[in-house]
């Protein structure tokens, strides 16, 4: 049996050491000189979608910023969940970000036993820079409603007897119609449909009464439909014409559809700056929102990191406000 | 005004830049749909991101190409392989297979690219001249309308079934209850997912197809021996069907194209019901309903002139209204929005140089794709001479590629060889496959349409059967039902069915 001298322990000690010093300086190393190579962004929707489109439009800007090749990866399926929870569980090293949509990220999350909840615990805000507010539309020739009042009293009056068109289930838009029929008394029967369009050609063919969609839809089926109300703190550069909710009832509702850049939670402080500052750089290039606005992105002032992230508690506080509509509707089971 | 909107999209296409990308297109539509696992929807969506780069018009050019051309190019699989290269192919394969096993591959592939540039043609006409008519017409599709349509369609599987109904009834139920996988469409109620997130949306149908279909043809082909050809009569025979052919076929043609004009313009069903429903309809109108799946030139030209007739028919929603007729034209829809269109009347007034240089491209493909087909085809029909032992690792490999595609999942291409072994097993004890694949289909659409007729019918304050009679489309389509089930019925009653095995 060797025997153990106190100096064999000093040296194995002092590589130990050094070799730990070693270690961290190369992770500190990697922090710094991130990044080095592809970052991945991943979609949680199909090619061709909106938030794909918005994520092809933004990568030419990053790569500048970063200095490294961005590439998208669609992960549809589940509403999203297959990406997202993809997203929450990719190395945390700043190689993978991907796009998470709100309010359906905080829906599914309500709806079933997800990955990646509680949100803010399993993911990290890096910014966001799109948000499409709900609209509310009826077909152009319905006498019956001039103005949003006159729907809103009609429901009141008639409840259940509207059938309201909506992408869904578990969409923006349905969440939007429970914050109306929950500050109104309103109260339509939904029927889900897949898509927006869908649900518009089925206003436009009588078979429903009421639309509640996005600001590009109103657009998109100006000839046979019009928007009554937008549901947003003041009016939509994108459609100038359309008065918000406040201004027609004096009720205040803020109902968007949101596109925010998040990674898994975990990233080194400096690599999570980095990624910030090229966010914030991308989204508020001049070209950039030239390019957006021309492709009708719907853009809103970029908020980055920490104010990112209040929006995502703000998200989830009012899902979870309106979970017993969703519940009694049965659309989430308790 | 039309003319003049005519002259400025041509003005736009005929340029070397957008002509080059025009044929770009087809021609690599045709190779894409050729290929199994590769299937039409993809190949677009697959491209798309590549037109990011590209002008709108050059954009949507090569777009609109490699849709057409993808969906001609199923038709060679079908034909040569025994296993549709697209879904939309899936009808060819009963007479296409058959003939080219009887040493009559090139007529068969011949038939293929005239039923399928007929029924193009007359599509990309209806798409310029007649959009916005028969977009009004489309409107009137409600959920009603549609819920007896899907169940129209079901009545098909009596012609697709061959000597055993229950058999063909079976299968159909199965593909009915494989298609209740994942979210119910209207509550979000989970089913049979057993808490696998990839199932929440049921099991991708074009997995199940390539599953069924392409798994288990090479399984069969590695079964009957490596060193064997495919074919009993190692011959292929002339291409070009001939003008007499030609001319005797011209109403099915004409018909077929028109159904797939007709289902193409609906948003819902798409290229692989038309096919189906025009197969089924120019079986029940021929003198010889027998002869079907045995090789007769009808049962080729009925499907491929309806699922080219889609073409420019789903495009007749998807430009006016923004509405995608099927999965293709969804994948197209992305296209057009990534470059900041809207789709709509706007198409036609603000961007009209565009958009009619996309239709008038239409009509380009048709050519572009045709003669790249009649050149071609005949090289290609020579895979029917490679050694099953070849044959067979090729087509797993590219269903495995065309299943991972999908998703970038592993787990689909799970799934597609567990259907895989299904549809083995299930072609073993001679079970037809096809109605699996409709009723994977018709199933949801079905379930969709009743659960928001319910629905309606409720809010409106009537019962559901009262609904249905009173909208007169759906009203229309009951009694088509009606009728198509008791023709069945009457036929299977007082006739011998002596056709070949249903697929």
């Amino acid at each position: 049996m060797r025997k153990f001298s106190m100096g064999r322990l000093i040296v194995l000690g002092v590589l130990v050491l050094g070799l730990s010093a070693l270690f961290l300086s190369g992770m500190a190393i990697a922090e710094r000189e991130y990044p080095t190579g592809p970052v991945r962004l991943t979609v949680s929707y199909a090619a061709g979608g909106s938030t794909d489109a918005a994520a092809r439009m933004l990568i030419p800007y990053l790569e500048k910023e970063l200095g490294v090749p961005v590439w998208v990866q669609n992960l549809p399926g589940a509403g999203g969940e297959i990406g997202w929870t993809t997203l929450s569980r990719s190395k945390p090293d700043g190689y993978t970000i991907g796009f998470i949509n709100m309010p359906a990220i905080n829906l599914v999350a309500a709806a079933r036993d997800t990955a990646f909840e509680p949100i803010l615990e399993n993911f990290d805000a890096i910014g966001v820079n799109i948000s499409d507010p709900n609209t509310i539309m009826v077909r152009r020739d319905d006498e019956r409603f001039n103005t949003v009042n006159d729907l809103i009293e009609y429901a009141k009056q008639n409840p259940g007897e509207l059938v309201l068109g909506a992408d869904g289930p578990l969409s923006d838009d349905q969440l939007a119609m429970y914050k109306i029929e929950q500050a109104t008394g309103a109260k339509f029967t939904y029927v889900p449909y897949k898509g927006g369009a869908p649900a518009a050609k089925a206003l436009m063919g009588a078979e429903t009464d009421v639309l509640i969609s996005n600001c590009f839809d109103v657009l998109q089926f100006e000839e046979h439909l019009k928007a009554l109300a937008v549901l947003w703190p003041e009016r939509y550069p994108l459609i100038p014409d359309v008065p918000t909710l406040q201004e027609e009832t004096g009720i205040e509702i803020v109902g968007a559809s949101t596109r925010g850049v998040c990674a898994s939670a975990g990233i080194p402080a400096g690599v999570l700056a980095k990624l910030k500052q090229a966010f914030y750089a991308a989204t508020t290039n001049p070209e950039y929102i030239k390019e957006a606005t021309e492709r009708n992105l719907t853009l809103i002032e970029p908020r980055i990191g920490g104010d990112f992230g209040k929006m995502i508690e703000d998200e989830e506080r009012a899902v979870g406000e309106l979970l017993d509509f969703f519940v009694e509707a049965g659309y989430i089971k308790k | 005004m039309m003319l003049e909107n005519i002259a400025q999209g041509a003005s736009v296409i005929f340029t070397p830049y957008n002509i080059f990308f025009c044929w770009l297109g087809s021609s690599a539509g045709l190779l894409l749909g050729a290929t199994p696992g590769i299937s039409a929807t993809m190949s677009i969506a697959l491209l798309v991101p590549m037109t990011f780069a590209l002008s709108p018009a050059t954009g949507l050019i090569m777009l609109g190409g490699i849709y057409c051309g993808a969906i001609y190019g199923g038709s060679i699989a079908s034909i040569l392989l025994r296993t549709p290269g697209t879904p939309a192919s899936a009808a060819t394969v009963y007479d296409g297979y058959a003939m080219t096993q009887k040493g009559e591959a090139g007529k068969a592939l011949g038939l293929a690219i005239s039923a399928s540039v007929t029924g193009g043609f007359m599509s990309a006409l209806v798409l310029l001249f007649a959009a916005p008519q028969v977009a009004k017409v489309a409107l009137k599709f409600r959920s009603a309308e549609m819920f007896w349509l899907v169940i129209f369609g079901l009545t098909i599987v009596a012609s697709v079934t061959g000597k055993s109904i229950v058999k063909g009834l079976i299968t159909a139920l199965l593909g009915l209850v494989l298609a209740t996988i994942g979210m119910h469409p209207m509550t979000g109620f989970m089913r049979f997912s057993f808490g696998f997130a990839s199932l929440y949306d049921g099991i991708p149908f074009i997995v199940a197809l390539i599953g069924l279909f392409s798994i288990s043809q090479a399984m069969v082909l590695v079964e009957r021996g490596g060193e064997e050809k495919q074919v009993t009569v190692p011959r292929i025979g002339r291409v070009f069907p001939g003008w007499k052919l030609l001319y005797k076929l011209k109403w099915t043609m004409i018909r077929s194209a028109l159904i797939g004009i007709g289902i193409g313009a609906v948003p819902g069903p798409g290229a692989t019901i038309s096919a189906f429903v025009a197969y089924d309809q120019a079986k029940r109108l021929s003198k010889t309903p027998e002869k079907f799946g045995t090789g007769i030139p009808e049962g080729v030209v009925a499907p491929e002139a309806a699922n080219n007739g889609v073409t420019g028919g789903s495009l007749i929603p998807m430009l006016t209204l923004g509405i995608p007729g099927n999965e293709c034209t969804a994948a197209l829809l992305g296209g057009v929005m990534i470059h900041g269109l809207i789709p709509g009347p706007k198409l036609f007034t603000q961007h009209a140089p565009i958009t009619y240089a996309f239709m008038l491209s239409m009509i380009l493909n048709e050519l572009f794709y045709s003669s790249f087909g009649f050149l071609f085809v005949k090289y290609l029909a020579k895979m029917v001479l490679i050694p099953r032992g070849i044959l067979a690792p090729v087509i797993v490999v590219l269903s495995v590629i065309g299943s991972y595609a999908i998703r970038c999942s592993l787990t689909d291409v799970g799934f597609m060889l567990g259907m895989g072994l299904l549809g083995y097993a299930l072609r073993k004890l001679k079970f037809p496959l096809v109605p699996i694949i409709l009723g994977m289909i018709l199933g949801p659409l079905a379930e969709e349409n009743l659960a928001r007729s319910i629905t309606i019918a409720h809010a409106r304050g009537t019962n559901l059967l009262f609904f249905f009679i009173i909208n007169p489309i759906a009203l229309v389509f009951m009694i088509i039902t009606g009728l198509s089930l008791g023709w069945s019925i009457y036929k299977r009653a007082t006739t011998e069915v002596i056709s070949e095995e249903g697929l």
